[in-house]
């Protein structure tokens, strides 16, 4: 693997953003998954997510209190702004295609606090980027899952679907480079771009992952997902670091 | 000695006392609709989470993978919990039905992670006087939102502010109990301590994954649930870290 962090980083993040083409393969075979399976694919990425802010908190808290602490604020106004854009998951609801763009456009604000989140991993240290982007690889492949059981039951075909799951997710490399780019030159704003994307990815969980997993009923599992996701995180981070 | 016991057990008592402080901000809050009830169900889902976050780092320092174990026994006692009192007629005082049941999975895992922190006051005293009592003002401080979040969940269920701070007290009575024999037998107890942290987290992310969210998704929009729950949590890590 090459050394340099921005073609590493671009890599890698890369490499997360095709990952989400997985989701979509069990429609692939014209079997749509059980409902149980769904809320898991919501779930499992959800308990990722919550770990890995949990993680990227806890840096940016030890980097310093006052400029992370402004830096969750601004990353949960982002979010809460962002959440305008949320398209009804509701099965009923009728297709439009205004709905496709506005999936675009939610399903890249979103990838982009991931984005910043690998981005900001990198530069705190090689090791945790690389541990991040391989968290968020597998969170890509439940997120596009849940998106493909969405859209196909709207008549998208399954290749379209791998395709605009894919498309979504490249905000990904994109400001994952641009973060470390920026904090590369600008190492000051570290601890704010932790708090930042911590608290991002948190809001993002709980204001659309969690609720639209527990629409497909299985409280129990989706409860387990996320708090066992989470734990596996930490216990793999303090194994692997 | 027996001097040193006497202070481990007022040091304890203070620490259960400021727990029913929690309950004060709700004697201000008179009607509780159903997108109130959802929004404190977002708040204290956010300052469990928070709770529970302080004291994975805190159990982390004594050892990742015990409080990782204590975790899972923690997620595996509120499931059992819930499976117990799935099919019984739950009655609190006067409440019934699924509000009791909250209530009493909420007090069982306070009162249960409470001795875990008594744990914590008695062995800080095998660390001197001075450490002790800036472990007790730290717990002292961290009981107040425990209490908060036992209120958040009984006070929407139509308790009285008065009974909402007396199960607060209540939920860390063990904490004065278990001080003194952890002051006394100190090195029994210190490996026994990333379990008990551990356990209490893992019951609180579960409790507000099976319960709270749920619930506060039903009567509210997810992105204000998420706003209230990421500040609520906020504000638990500040506070946390400025102790």
């Amino acid at each position: 693997m090459t050394t340099d962090p921005t073609l590493t980083t671009l890599l890698l993040a890369g490499i997360a953003a095709a990952m989400a083409a997985l989701g979509a393969l069990p429609y692939a075979f014209g079997a749509s998954p059980p409902r149980a399976w769904v809320a898991g694919a919501y779930a499992l990425p959800s308990g990722v997510m919550i770990g890995a802010a949990y993680l990227l908190g806890t840096e940016g808290l030890r980097e310093a209190l006052p400029s992370s602490a402004l830096g969750a604020l601004i990353g949960v106004a982002f979010i809460y702004w962002t959440q305008r854009f949320a398209v009804s998951t509701e099965k009923g609801a009728a297709a439009d295609p205004v709905d496709g763009y506005r999936q675009l456009l939610q399903g890249s604000l979103h990838s982009a606090s991931e984005g910043v989140a690998i981005g900001v991993a990198m530069a705190v240290s090689l090791a945790f980027g690389t541990f991040l982007a391989l968290v968020l690889a597998v969170h890509n492949v439940g997120e596009a899952l849940g998106l493909t059981e969405f859209l196909s039951h709207r008549g998208m075909k399954v290749g379209e679907c791998a395709g605009l799951a894919v498309a979504t997710k490249l905000s990904q490399p994109l400001l994952a480079v641009a973060t470390l780019a920026i904090l590369t030159s600008v190492p000051q704003l570290l601890a704010a771009v932790l708090g930042f994307a911590a608290s991002a990815m948190f809001s993002l969980v709980l204001g659309e992952l969690v609720p639209t997993a527990y629409r497909f009923g299985a409280r129990r599992l989706i409860a387990l997902l996320l708090s066992g996701s989470a734990a596996a995180v930490l216990f793999f981070e303090d194994l692997l670091l | 000695m027996w001097t040193s016991v006497a202070l481990v057990f007022v040091y304890g008592s203070i620490t259960a006392l400021a727990t029913g402080l929690g309950a004060i901000p709700f004697a201000f809050l008179r009607e509780v609709s159903p997108r109130t009830l959802a929004l404190a169900n977002a708040v204290a889902s956010g300052l469990m989470l928070g709770a529970s976050f302080g004291l994975m780092s805190e159990g982390a320092h004594y050892g990742t993978l015990e409080t990782l174990v204590g975790g899972a026994i923690g997620a595996a006692f509120i499931l059992l919990g819930e499976w117990l009192l799935k099919d019984r007629e739950v009655e609190f005082g006067q409440l019934k039905g699924a509000g009791a049941k909250r209530i009493l999975l909420i007090l069982g895992v306070m009162t249960l992670h409470s001795f875990s922190e008594g744990v914590a006051v008695g062995v800080a005293f095998g660390g001197g006087e001075k450490l002790a009592a800036l472990i007790t003002i730290a717990i002292a401080v961290h009981n107040i939102p425990e209490g908060l979040a036992i209120s958040a969940v009984m006070r929407p269920q139509g308790s009285s502010v008065a009974s909402c701070a007396g199960w607060s007290i209540f939920s860390s009575l063990p904490q004065p109990l278990m001080a003194v024999p952890a002051f006394i037998f100190v090195d029994t107890f210190r490996p026994l301590l990333p379990y008990g942290l551990g356990f209490a987290a893992g019951a609180m992310v579960l409790m507000v994954f099976l319960e709270l969210l749920p619930e506060a998704y039903e009567n509210e929009k997810p992105r204000l649930v998420a706003l209230w729950a990421a500040l609520a949590l906020g504000a638990m890590v500040l506070f946390q870290q400025y102790l």
